[in-house]
């Protein structure tokens, strides 16, 4: 029973002993190494989305894109024939690269998607339709009705994204797309060096109307 | 203690080591020489299937992707290998690339009816090692030409389902393959060439070797 | 506190360690890296020379531009830059081989890589018979600011064009070959061909 009033008073004692700089070394490294919990002791602003806009070009490294236009449409003709799950979404846009080195085709197809929507058909043999963030499109030349292949250094081209919705999500009339960006590093499975580490950039909305109506 | 005496007992202490040295040093290089097999032995001709003393010879493979399994055995003989100016049932002339002749490669089969023969590859080689591998796309023979290599076109027998793991099936309402039969291929092959025997293979690193005599 | 002496056995496996350490340095520092020992090799050829290759023989004939091509298989294609069409022969050795990988480099130095798929550019070279020619083309498409001056690069593995050999031909494009090829459309391909068998 005396132990605990004394333990007290040594501590009291110890701690009157220390020097000023001591002690205010002390509660500096205590309040650093608590202020690593909570993320640091400085303001962080949140990153602020680029915004995407008609007719404007915008790098999502390494594809510059430009949106000319959103559309729908139930039936494309020669160039793909009539969707199976009921209606087309496509994207015209411009697309180029700002590498020295070709881009595979790829890395132009995670380079853009329709945010929030739902009733997507992936390029999957199931078939169930997906969210428009994990859907895949095609993505065709607009001037030759060709897929687009490795985009090469110093050339535009004016290329439709295309995708297919389930008719028993309603129709927009606005959309929200999303631009994504791509890291270039090595592969850890094959050492290969591509471009990799899909990952969200910037946003815009934009009026979806007919497809080939004037 | 002289040198030469101490030189003279450290061979003598050593020397069941010393013996052993050479056998650890090949037993190493073998244990780590696995790519050897993967990169070179399994993708070549490496493993020639045994002919017997009347030229048959007797194929013993297997197809093995880790999800499918079956063996494919067969024997085989040459009947006749030779050029050829016109393909038999020709209804137009034979058309060859330039500076090619065709040959005419005759085999006589024989398997069990249960087993897949089909996807096989047919080839002349020469004495230099030159492989001519059979290529239809290579001439225009001016007739019908048959789908399969090694089996009849009618009768192929069992063949496995591409992406199922399910064991090789005839077709439904294809009656089964004969125990044995013969088949006939076409293979272009540069004039110049005089080949000394046909190569049959599914897989490597088996083959079947049947010299033209 | 004294330091304990060293016995002469103990020095001499020292100096062994050391001159292990020293040894693995050097010869880790003189070999060719990862990136050095699977290097291509290159052989530069020009127009009308043929090339033995590892796989076969190889022999560029010409080259041709437009804007827009017409391909006698596959898609035809108009291009915002200007299309190239090396035709070359191969002819196949000791194995059936073909030719499944391209360059475009041009004059800064930028490449355009393709392969045997696609609808655009595309190298078109079938493992064909063993000695017997065939008539091949790479079809690609290009930036004219940078064009005159630009080599193609070609071999045979689509996937992995390491360690084997790499065709380089000097296209020896000028300027006025560019300025032509800019406003020709409709040039008219034959992608590939068996010789003697059109």
């Amino acid at each position: 029973m005396t132990g605990e009033p004394g333990r007290l008073r040594r501590t009291i004692g110890w701690l009157a002993a220390r020097s000023l700089r001591q002690l205010l070394l002390a509660v500096g490294a205590v309040v650093l190494l608590a202020s690593g919990a909570f993320g640091g002791l400085r303001q962080a602003e949140p990153d602020a989305r680029d915004a995407l806009v008609a007719g404007e070009p915008h790098l999502s490294e390494p594809i510059n894109l430009t949106i000319k236009r959103v559309a729908w449409s139930d039936d494309l003709g020669e160039v793909i024939g009539p969707s199976e799950f009921g209606r087309y979404l496509l994207v015209v846009a411009d697309v180029s690269s700002n590498q020295d080195r070709s881009v595979d085709a790829f890395v132009v197809k995670e380079a853009l998607r329709f945010a929030g929507l739902e009733g997507f058909a992936t390029s999957q043999l199931t078939r169930e339709p997906v969210r428009s963030e994990d859907a895949e499109p095609q993505v065709i030349v607009t001037d030759d009705r060709t897929r687009l292949g490795e985009l090469g250094p110093g050339l535009t081209y004016e290329v439709a994204f295309i995708w297919e919705q389930r008719t028993t999500e309603p129709l927009p009339t606005t959309a929200e797309l999303l631009t994504r960006v791509h890291g270039f590093r090595q592969s850890s499975l094959d050492d290969q060096e591509n471009w990799f580490d899909v990952a969200d950039d910037a946003t815009g909305r934009f009026p979806v109307t007919e497809f080939g109506a004037a | 203690m002289s040198a030469r005496r101490v030189r003279q007992s450290w061979w003598r202490r050593e020397r069941i080591a010393i013996l052993l040295l050479p056998v650890v040093l090949v037993a190493a290089i073998a244990a780590t020489s696995s790519r050897v097999d993967e990169y070179w032995w399994q993708r070549g001709f490496h493993e020639q299937a045994p002919r017997d003393a009347s030229g048959v010879v007797s194929i013993d493979d297997r197809y093995d992707d880790g999800f499918l399994r079956y063996p494919i055995r067969a024997d085989v003989s040459l009947v006749s290998a030779e050029p050829v100016t016109a393909v038999p049932g020709a209804y137009k002339p034979m058309r060859l690339p330039t500076g090619a002749r065709l040959w005419e490669v005759r085999l006589s089969w024989s398997a069990d009816p249960d087993v897949s023969l089909t996807g096989c590859t047919i080839a002349l080689v020469d004495a230099d090692g030159n492989r001519y591998d059979i290529d239809r796309l290579s001439f225009e023979s001016g007739a019908v030409t048959t789908v399969e290599t090694c089996v009849p076109d009618e009768t192929p027998g069992p063949r496995p389902k591409p992406g199922s793991t399910a064991p090789p099936a005839t077709a439904p309402g294809e009656a089964p393959r004969p125990g044995s039969w013969s088949t006939r291929s076409y293979l272009v092959v540069p004039e110049d060439v005089e080949p000394t025997a046909v190569r049959v293979w599914w897989l490597l690193p088996t083959y079947a070797e049947l010299p033209l005599d | 506190m004294r330091m304990p002496r060293p016995s002469r056995s103990q020095l001499g496996t020292g100096a062994l360690v050391v001159a292990a350490l020293a040894v693995g340095q050097t010869l880790n520092e003189r070999l060719p890296d990862g990136s050095d020992a699977t290097r291509l090799f290159e052989r530069h050829v020009r127009m009308g020379q043929t090339l033995e290759m590892r796989t076969g023989d190889f022999t560029p004939r010409s080259v041709e531009g437009a804007t827009t091509i017409l391909r006698s298989i596959g898609s035809s294609i108009r291009s915002p830059g200007v299309v190239v069409v090396l035709s070359f022969d191969f002819v196949s050795r000791g194995e059936p081989s073909s030719i499944r990988y391209g360059e475009l480099r041009d004059a800064d130095g930028r490449v355009t890589v393709f392969g045997p798929t696609g609808d655009r550019n595309l190298v078109t070279c079938g493992a064909r018979t063993v000695g017997i020619v065939v008539h091949c083309t790479a079809v690609v498409e290009a930036d004219p600011d940078t064009l005159a001056g630009s080599t193609i690069a070609l071999s045979g593995d689509e996937l992995d064009p390491r360690f084997d050999d790499m065709a380089v031909v000097d296209l020896q494009i000028s300027d006025a070959d560019v300025r032509a090829w800019t406003a020709t459309e409709d040039l008219e391909v034959d992608v590939y061909e068996v010789a003697g068998l059109p």
